[in-house]
């Protein structure tokens, strides 16, 4: 792994927990009048001092004030945290420590069920998990990003000059053999469109407009030129077959595999079915909604049927699977002052209530995370749970 | 009579409305802030002189599909752009009640992005912490994708180098 990886990896470790324990603090409301969104900025700014101040005591108020929840909501605590090996042994496998000529390497995407893609210094390679062997997919490009698979093809863009102009490019491979080949490219202008969230489906690659211009299609292996998809302007690739009207839900992670949403409305491509964000949530998937509620965050189905109340602060704005939080576990309602250190953080699945603590740094957005069991490198993939 | 009513309720929506806004997200757009300034007293400045200015054009921003991504983008470009000519610079950011990091690592880093100028700290908060594309980056701090890259990369090469030298320490 390069010192690039490295740093970008704790600075998102010291970013996160950063902002996980900033200071709590006071905004007041704006009001439209000039003369009283002044006054409420000096109000807001003393308050804010104030708050600083008295720290010490809004964190004893948050600590003894108990979470309550109306007697319909029907909430239920999320089960205690084991270690994923014992609660999903058959979503965590081993992860070679080394390539076989011991070369070091970044994980970069579950392929399947054997096998993971790996950057190198020498190339994107294919690693069977179990035996190590290794299969050049691509050679090394810094560019690389935007990794799909899906039906026996990964998928990919970078940039590059094409006949002599910068444009985006997406490969594809067969996972199973095969050269990569370019698919497409998409000259690239200033203000000009880029190529957004991909998904392969029904042997097609699909990908989304990052300007609004709807989702086009294109079948593989190609080349082919790319169609629109009819009836998408507007919308944007969520997770095949959902799509959202909200750009920043999809743009937000390019090497994203997993359902990233704030609270967009969502339109299923292939039925018609639309669904509206409810309005409380601060994010929500195709079937799940988030909020917080003091230290604790609360799940609900998009009906409301069944709700968690999860322990600590979970990422509101991101539901991997339609089904993953992940939350730092700490429940300042009995947490010790001055121990919020986040260890391991947990993974809750929403269908269940079953939580799992994962020894690793990075959590995230996608659909695996590296870990380590007993001190050895593994892989939490998701996708088999 | 019917008509000014109307424009009335209609206000009145749109206070409750902004203010559901900043009940709901106000706690999120403050430790944005934290990451932006580096510490709690200009975060809340930050926070709420952002507030201010969509205030004046809410009822345009809430038709947005994302309003929140519209605050965060005015925060960060405040922050950049014109915010630092009114506002002091603190170099140093405000040592927390209680230690937060793991490590000493995690901490001298934390305290290593407090030295950058806010223009490259913005960039790494928006590239590491949102997980944003470059492309993306650009559109909200208003600047070319190349700029994106440079700024990102001369911030990357003085942590490691603030890191060299806290290791010869």
């Amino acid at each position: 792994m390069n010192d690039d990886d490295d740093l970008g990896r704790t600075l998102t470790r010291v970013l996160r927990t950063a902002a996980a324990f900033a200071p709590p603090g006071v905004v007041a409301v704006p009001s439209r009048s000039r003369r009283r969104m002044a006054r409420a900025a000096r109000l807001a700014l003393a308050a804010a001092a104030l708050a600083f101040v008295v720290t010490g005591v809004v964190m004893a108020v948050r600590m003894v004030t108990p979470t309550s929840y109306g007697p319909a909501d029907r909430v239920e605590p999320v089960r205690p945290a084991r270690p994923v090996e014992q609660v999903w042994p058959q979503a965590v496998r081993p992860l070679p420590p080394q390539l076989p000529w011991g070369g070091s390497y970044q994980l970069v995407l579950v392929l399947d069920r054997k096998s993971v893609l790996a950057e190198t210094p020498n190339g994107l390679l294919q690693v069977n998990t179990t035996t190590g062997a290794t299969r050049k997919i691509a050679p090394h490009n810094a560019s690389a990003y935007g990794f799909t698979t899906g039906e026996g093809w990964l998928a990919w863009i970078d940039e590059a000059k094409v006949q002599g102009e910068p444009a985006y490019r997406v490969h594809v491979v067969k996972l199973d053999g095969g050269h990569e080949r370019v698919l497409f490219s998409l000259a690239q202008t200033k203000g000009g469109d880029q190529i957004g969230r991909m998904a392969i489906s029904g042997g097609d690659l699909i990908w989304s407009s990052v300007k609004g211009a709807g989702l086009s299609r294109t079948a593989l292996p190609g080349p082919k030129a790319p169609l629109r998809v009819p009836g998408t302007a507007g919308f944007y690739l969520l997770a095949w077959p959902w799509l959202t009207d909200t750009p920043s839900d999809v743009a937000t992670h390019p090497s994203g595999v997993a359902y990233v949403l704030r609270a967009g409305t969502l339109r299923n491509a292939v039925t018609g079915e639309v669904k509206s964000p409810p309005a409380r949530a601060t994010g929500c998937s195709v079937s799940w909604c988030l909020w917080s509620q003091g230290s604790r965050t609360l799940a609900a189905t998009r009906d409301g049927v069944t709700r968690w109340s999860i322990r600590g602060m979970a990422n509101t704005e991101e539901i991997i699977l339609d089904r993953f939080v992940w939350t730092d576990g700490i429940d300042l309602a009995t947490a010790t002052p001055g121990v919020f250190k986040v260890t391991r953080p947990q993974l809750v699945d929403l269908a269940t209530g079953i939580t799992a603590a994962v020894t690793t740094d990075t959590g995230g957005y996608q659909t695996f995370v590296p870990c380590t069991v007993n001190g050895r490198p593994y892989v939490l993939d998701m996708t088999a749970i | 009579m019917q008509q000014f009513g109307g424009v009335r309720r209609l206000r009145h929506v749109e206070d409750d409305d902004f203010a559901r806004f900043v009940g709901e997200r106000g706690d999120a757009l403050l430790r944005y802030g934290y990451l932006l300034t580096g510490n709690p007293h200009d975060a809340a400045d930050l926070v709420q002189e952002s507030l201010v200015r969509v205030r004046a054009s809410w009822s345009r921003v809430r038709r947005k599909h994302d309003p929140e991504a519209y605050v965060r983008t005015t925060m960060t470009r405040l922050r950049v752009n014109t915010w630092r000519l009114r506002h002091r610079e603190r170099l140093e950011p405000s040592p927390p009640e209680q230690p937060i990091f793991d490590s000493a690592y995690d901490d001298s880093v934390w305290r290593a992005l407090a030295t950058l100028p806010a223009r490259q700290r913005a960039v790494l908060i928006l590239r590491y912490y949102e997980g944003l594309p470059d492309a993306e980056i650009a559109e909200i701090m208003g600047i070319s994708r190349g700029t994106v890259r440079s700024q990102a990369a001369r911030a990357l090469d003085k942590l490691r180098e603030i890191e060299r030298l806290e290791s010869l320490r």
